[in-house]
């Protein structure tokens, strides 16, 4: 342990610095801090309590009647004040009771006056009904009427449809006297016909075998008739004859001279298709027979020209297929052997084949 | 070694009274609040000591300021909660004592520029730890420092915090202690601190060139040779000038082990 005098000087002077410093305030910062906290405890106490005692005077006053444990003086002093309470309800009761008198008269007189309506309405009412009723007897009436009349209505209508069918087959009936009368008129317009015929012919009769002037005026238009026919008759038979010698080849006529030179041909039309072949995809526009053989060359659009056998009846067979044409061919030909054919297409150019090998051989722009 | 005890129980007693009172612009209620009286350990620091006076004054205060950072003054200049509290009242009442000390409490308006932000305790502890570290480098070149656990650490600030004599000094008994053979810490943790709290920190070695023990006078001469009666103030109190500085670091260090010097 050290020391000295600046040891000791150090140790009072803090000693003396604790006193003042330290041990003089210690206890009265002490007791006020006890007393703050104390204040603060005494605070929230109190104010507890407040709430307490709030709570205890709100629940008094509801008890307040329940209790009566207080002086009697204080009690006579609460019932004079109940009585006062209560009197004042009694006056002001008698108040309402007057009000509440004089609505009944009011109400009253009101229902005298809806009773008085109701009446009034109840009049009205029988009335109506009275009215209904005798509307209704009279609608009952109209009702039996229409359905009187319904039923003669009906009756009519029926008689009508009678009546109709009646006149239906009296109109048939005439139709067919109608049709009779005709055919009967007709008929006697025939006999009539035939009897002037005959009457004609017997005037003929008469004519030709007695004097013709005699009946000159009456049969006059029938002279010149008779005349006539014969004059026809006589031309007709000129022409047969004309005809005959015209036919025996003898005429003296150019138009007979040309007529004369040509064979005469028993001509006809084809009625029916031996054969039908679809030879080229396309149109076809050239066909020839080859002049030797039973061939058949056809030219098509499809640029190709065609050989066909047609020998056998009703059977085709492709001999061949010419290549080489460019464009469409539109014209065919053999040479007059049958060992060449020449086709001419669109293409500006001319081509001849041999049918032999079926080779191009040559080839004209 | 720091055996002393005696000197070392009446430094670790030392308590202030202080009155805290609310600013007037923060108050917000019709009721003027009642002065909140306090004794605190001159070695504690003011956030450790003032949730009970915040707690009080929060209910005369307006709701959106009850959030802000709580900061203190003495005659309009703001206190730095980093200080001991006992230094800052030998800063500022040294030459006029005037108990209790009183405080003026502010939620708005906090200082930026002079004053640290303080969110919570453990940032107190982060730097007081720290100032702790920087002492033993001087001392001992970091070396008791980093051979304590993390609960020796912890020991050492809830003995301070919860104002533990015994718990404190046997952790801290180790970091008093001089290592090697020429008896002695390496450099003094010590600061100066002018009136206008104005500090001033050296290497400052306990021995004279010759190997005797430095005491206060040949330090004063050393540092102020201009100033013959400069006088030195800690614990609110003046020191003898034949005190050793060896034993002066070794006893009369504030909890963080750095000597806080008032010259006066």
């Amino acid at each position: 342990m050290e020391g000295g005098d600046w040891r000791n000087s150090i140790i009072n002077q803090l000693q003396t610095r604790n006193k003042r410093e330290t041990s003089s305030f210690q206890d009265i910062i002490t007791f006020q801090s006890r007393l703050f906290d104390n204040v603060s405890t005494l605070k929230n106490e109190n104010l507890q309590l407040t709430l307490l005692n709030e709570r205890i005077r709100f629940s008094n006053t509801e008890s307040v009647l329940s209790s009566g444990g207080g002086g009697s003086n204080e009690r006579i002093q609460a019932l004079e004040q109940k009585i006062l309470s209560q009197q004042e309800e009694l006056t002001s009761l008698h108040r309402r009771r007057g009000e509440s008198s004089q609505q009944i008269i009011n109400l009253n007189a009101k229902v005298h006056d809806l009773e008085k309506s109701l009446q009034a309405k109840d009049v009205t009412i029988s009335e109506n009904t009275a009215l209904i009723a005798s509307l209704r007897a009279e609608i009952q009436l109209y009702e039996t009427n229409m359905a009187e009349l319904q039923v003669l209505n009906q009756v009519l209508r029926d008689e009508h449809q009678a009546l109709q069918i009646a006149f239906a087959a009296i109109e048939e009936k005439l139709r067919k006297t109608q049709d009779e009368n005709r055919s009967l008129v007709e008929r006697l317009i025939k006999y009539k016909a035939k009897d002037a015929d005959k009457m004609n012919e017997e005037n003929e009769h008469f004519l030709k075998s007695s004097n013709p002037t005699a009946f000159f005026i009456n049969t006059f238009g029938r002279v010149s008739f008779g005349k006539r026919s014969d004059k026809v008759r006589k031309e007709l038979e000129e022409a047969a004859r004309e005809g005959g010698s015209r036919s025996s080849g003898s005429g003296g006529s150019i138009d007979e001279k040309i007529i004369d030179s040509m064979p005469y041909y028993a001509t006809s039309l084809p009625t029916k298709v031996a054969l039908r072949f679809d030879a080229h995809e396309g149109e076809v526009n050239a066909v020839k027979w080859s002049p030797t053989d039973r061939l058949l060359a056809t030219g098509g659009a499809d640029r190709k020209v065609k050989l066909w056998d047609v020998s056998k009846l009703g059977l085709v067979e492709n001999k061949g297929t010419l290549v080489g044409s460019n464009a469409g061919v539109m014209s065919v030909d053999f040479d007059a052997t049958g060992a060449y054919i020449v086709g001419a297409s669109n293409d500006f150019a001319s081509r001849v084949w041999t049918v032999g090998d079926q080779r191009l051989r040559v080839s004209e722009v | 070694m720091a055996n002393d005890r005696e000197v070392l129980r009446e430094i670790w007693d030392g308590k202030l009274p202080i009155c805290f009172q609310l600013h007037q612009e923060d108050l917000m209620d019709i009721q003027q609040p009642d002065p909140f009286y306090v004794m605190v350990p001159r070695l504690s620091y003011f956030p450790l000591v003032t949730d009970k006076m915040k707690r009080h004054f929060l209910r005369y205060i307006s709701q959106e300021s009850a959030d802000n950072e709580m900061w203190l003054d003495y005659n309009g200049q703001p206190l730095k909660w980093h200080y001991p509290i006992g230094f800052l009242y030998d800063l500022y009442c040294g030459h006029d004592p005037q108990l209790p000390w009183t405080l003026t409490v502010h939620f708005t308006k906090f200082p930026e520029n002079i004053l640290l932000h303080c969110p919570n305790k453990d940032i107190v502890e982060a730097h007081y730890m720290s100032t702790v570290k920087e002492a033993d480098v001087l001392k001992h070149r970091g070396q008791v420092m980093s051979t304590m656990q993390k609960k020796d650490h912890n020991q050492l600030w809830l003995g301070l915090q919860n104002d533990k004599f015994d718990q404190f000094w046997a952790i801290n008994r180790r970091l008093m202690e001089s290592h090697g053979d020429n008896e002695g810490f390496k450099y003094i943790p010590l600061r100066i601190y002018s009136d206008e709290g104005i500090c001033s920190q050296r290497l400052i070695s306990p021995k004279n060139n010759d190997g005797s023990r430095k005491v206060i006078q040949q330090l004063l001469s050393e540092l102020y040779p201009n100033k013959p009666d400069v006088k030195l103030r800690t614990h609110g109190i003046l020191i003898p000038s034949d005190t050793p500085l060896q034993w002066l670091s070794e006893h009369m260090s504030y909890p963080d082990n750095f000597l806080h010097i008032c010259l006066c």
